[in-house]
């Protein structure tokens, strides 16, 4: 028996999920709920405020997530005037399945983070589970932008307690303690089993320019979740680890200027043919067709985050078609890097 | 029938294009024959070797051979002539395309051999198709006077080239003997028309009182420099006329040439290319500079790493079929070696810049190697 394909694409998605999610997040994890306070507030009001939503039903059982947030009373940008402290996950009867707290900071009459989360369910054929989507911005200053950066937490019913699934694991590679996701096996005489059937969701998440939509195969019941792609490309005469291709959600700013300018690969590498250089004027023609990027996934305390690396955009401009990357490149079709808006 | 029809056609078309591919290579060659001959030699002739060579009889069989005389070319007084032995490559054959040199011999106004050199003959098969031809030019510089000789060759199948390969060596007078300036060169490359006047080829320069500079056109993969070499009347040596810093592995690290303008650009569309104020990639950040179709493109230098082999002043090897294989040879180092990429200075649209690496040269429609 061999294991079959390298590259897994999700053919029969069961649900979709699409949940914010911003690279470059570094700084979410798990704080003692400490408050710090390095300037002084103008009234020096901080209120407590709480929000419910659910119920949320999993394996037939209820459950709510509460979240509990400062306020900063008179404070001129909204987006800086609140953070959340805590999330809590209650059961139907209130008691507390899960809770995390997070530490904030208050400078110059703001929080210096704004954190806020959303939950949501999602259910499949293996089951229900549930999705807490966290957002963090962090205030511009002088010397950076406002950077936003996105996390997320899984949750299954994993032995009638509700869990949360950790990091994705490699297609083929050993779960911890979990059970195998979605490898097909092929026997001697050609028959194909599947060991074990996820559940496919997508994450949409951002790169530094757009939103890709990210698969995960999770099995809500056993507590599984696995990358949905792994991509490997014959390189230097070697298998290597290489971009897989992800549905891709952009909003573009077209630049103003006369001329903008583009390098066309043929490919997604820089190493694959002599790229086609493309100007593009104001009544270009642009369709973006999809993307191929490395996915990692890093946990930070208990929270999963995606980061990506080479990052490629499928596009036609006019009447030719390639792919493109980089800040200039990206730029000039209208995606500059940065976060998303708020 | 209908393919029958499209076979002979086709036969048609590339006898043809063999027939005119070989007759606008025979017209940029004025002076030029083709000989035959055996294991291939090259040597300067002592005189008591001259009166019998003169009526020696030729290498190669006598039967199908024929000869023809160029110049004479005077020399610090002397008249020389250049004798090219023939013989055809398809025996029998009418046709002057089907000559090839078998032999080349320098004589002085007595008849005597000066110099003497041999090619090999291979008779034409129906696939296969080599032969060798040369032509001799007047070189007329500031400081001297002296004999430019070009060596060709040419052969069926053969990969079109933007420059034919060949190779040319310089005669001259040093202390009233007639001797060859060192083994011939070989060029990925050629002549430059602006000193071609009829059968002299001009020097661009003087170079002191000694020396003058003749100019070559030299194949750089995307664009032809002008290469120049210093010639020196009175020692009759050559070299490079440029001294080229050397990098620290001993290559070549770049000159900077001037530039054969190109006649034409196959840019169709509008495109842009990557403009660096100097040639080093990590000096700045380039400037992306429109090019239009009708955009006006100057090749205004290039900067590459060139080498300078000298040759064997000995002539071929003994029984060499072989008959350049004494040649040294001068030309763009090939690439692959970090720094020795071609860099290309140019000018579009009054907006000046360098330019790299193959993804601008295509951009900017330079010519490249198929």
């Amino acid at each position: 028996m061999k294991i079959l394909p390298f590259r897994w694409k999700p053919l029969l998605p069961i649900c979709t999920l699409a949940v914010f999610l911003c690279s470059g997040a570094q700084n979410l994890s798990s704080r003692p709920a400490a408050p710090q306070q390095s300037g002084a507030l103008r009234d020096g009001r901080v209120e407590d405020a709480e929000q419910r939503t659910g119920p949320y039903a999993i394996a037939g059982r209820n459950y709510a997530v509460v979240l509990h947030e400062k306020r900063l009373a008179n404070v001129g940008d909204p987006a800086l005037a609140e953070t959340l402290t805590a999330l809590e996950i209650r059961d139907a009867a209130g008691n507390v399945a899960y809770q995390k707290a997070f530490s904030y900071t208050i400078d110059q009459s703001h929080f210096q983070q704004n954190l806020s989360a959303s939950a949501e369910r999602v259910s499949g054929k293996t089951g229900a589970g549930l999705v807490i989507h966290y957002r963090e911005q962090t205030a511009a200053s002088l010397t950076s932008t406002a950077q936003t950066s996105e996390s997320w937490q899984l949750f299954g019913l994993v032995n009638g307690k509700l869990a949360a699934l950790g990091k994705p694991m490699p297609i083929g590679g050993p779960a911890a303690g979990g059970p195998f996701m979605g490898v097909m096996m092929r026997a001697a005489n050609g028959t194909v089993s599947v060991i074990s059937q996820p559940d496919t969701i997508e994450v949409r998440a951002r790169t530094r320019y757009f939103y890709v939509f990210v698969p995960l195969r999770v099995d809500w019941n056993h507590g599984g979740l696995a990358r949905g792609q792994r991509c490997m490309g014959m390189i230097g005469g070697g298998l290597q680890k290489v971009g897989c291709d992800m549905r891709v959600e952009v909003v573009r700013k077209p630049p103003a200027d006369e001329f903008t300018f583009a390098r066309l690969f043929v490919e997604a590498s820089e190493n694959m043919g002599v790229p086609d250089h493309v100007v593009m004027q104001k009544d270009s023609k642009i369709a973006i067709l999809g993307s191929r990027t490395i996915t990692t996934w890093n946990e930070n305390g208990e929270l999963i985050q995606p980061v990506f690396s080479d990052i490629w955009l499928h596009v036609r401009i006019d009447d030719k078609e390639g792919w493109i990357h980089g800040d200039e490149d990206l730029a000039a079709v209208g995606l500059p890097a940065g976060s998303p808006a708020r | 029938m209908r393919t029958l029809r499209f076979a002979v056609i086709g036969l048609l078309i590339a006898a043809a294009s063999v027939i005119g591919w070989r007759a606008i290579r025979a017209r940029l060659q004025p002076q030029t024959t083709l000989f035959s001959g055996q294991p291939a030699t090259a040597q300067p002739v002592g005189p008591q070797a001259e009166n019998s060579s003169a009526q020696a009889p030729s290498v190669a069989p006598p039967g199908s051979e024929s000869a023809r005389r160029l110049g004479p070319f005077s020399i610090a007084g002397r008249d020389y002539t250049v004798e090219l032995h023939t013989k055809k490559v398809r025996p029998g054959s009418t046709d002057e395309q089907d000559d090839t040199v078998v032999a080349m011999e320098i004589r002085d106004a007595a008849g005597s051999i000066q110099y003497r050199r041999t090619f090999p003959y291979v008779e034409a098969k129906e696939e296969y198709f080599a032969s060798w031809s040369v032509s001799a030019q007047l070189l007329i510089g500031t400081n001297g006077t002296g004999l430019l000789i070009s060596y060709d060759a040419y052969s069926e199948p053969s990969a079109p080239e933007e420059e034919p390969t060949g190779w040319f060596q310089i005669f001259g007078v040093l202390n009233g003997k007639f001797v060859p300036f060192g083994a011939p060169f070989e060029v990925h490359g050629g002549l430059l028309n602006e000193y071609v006047d009829g059968h002299t080829y001009k020097a661009a320069r003087p170079l002191g009182p000694e020396a003058d500079v003749v100019e070559f056109k030299v194949w750089a993969g995307h664009c032809r420099l002008i290469y120049p070499v210093r010639v020196d009347w009175i020692r009759g040596k050559l070299a490079p006329a440029q001294e080229c810093p050397k990098s620290a592995d001993g290559l070549g690290a770049g000159c900077q040439y001037k530039v054969v303008p190109e006649d034409k650009l196959y840019n169709s569309e509008i495109t842009f290319v990557r403009l660096w104020p100097n040639p080093d990639e990590k000096s700045e950040k380039p400037e992306k500079t429109v090019l239009k179709k009708n955009s006006k493109v100057d090749l205004l230098a290039a900067r590459v790493a060139t080498h300078w082999t000298e040759g064997n002043p000995a002539g071929p090897a003994p029984d060499s079929k072989r008959p350049m294989d004494d040649a040294g040879s001068f030309g763009v180092t090939s690439g692959g070696v970090a720094g020795n990429d071609l860099w290309l200075k140019v000018r579009i649209d009054g907006k000046e810049g360098w330019m790299h690496s193959e993804e601008d040269f295509r951009a900017l429609g330079l010519p490249e190697e198929e």
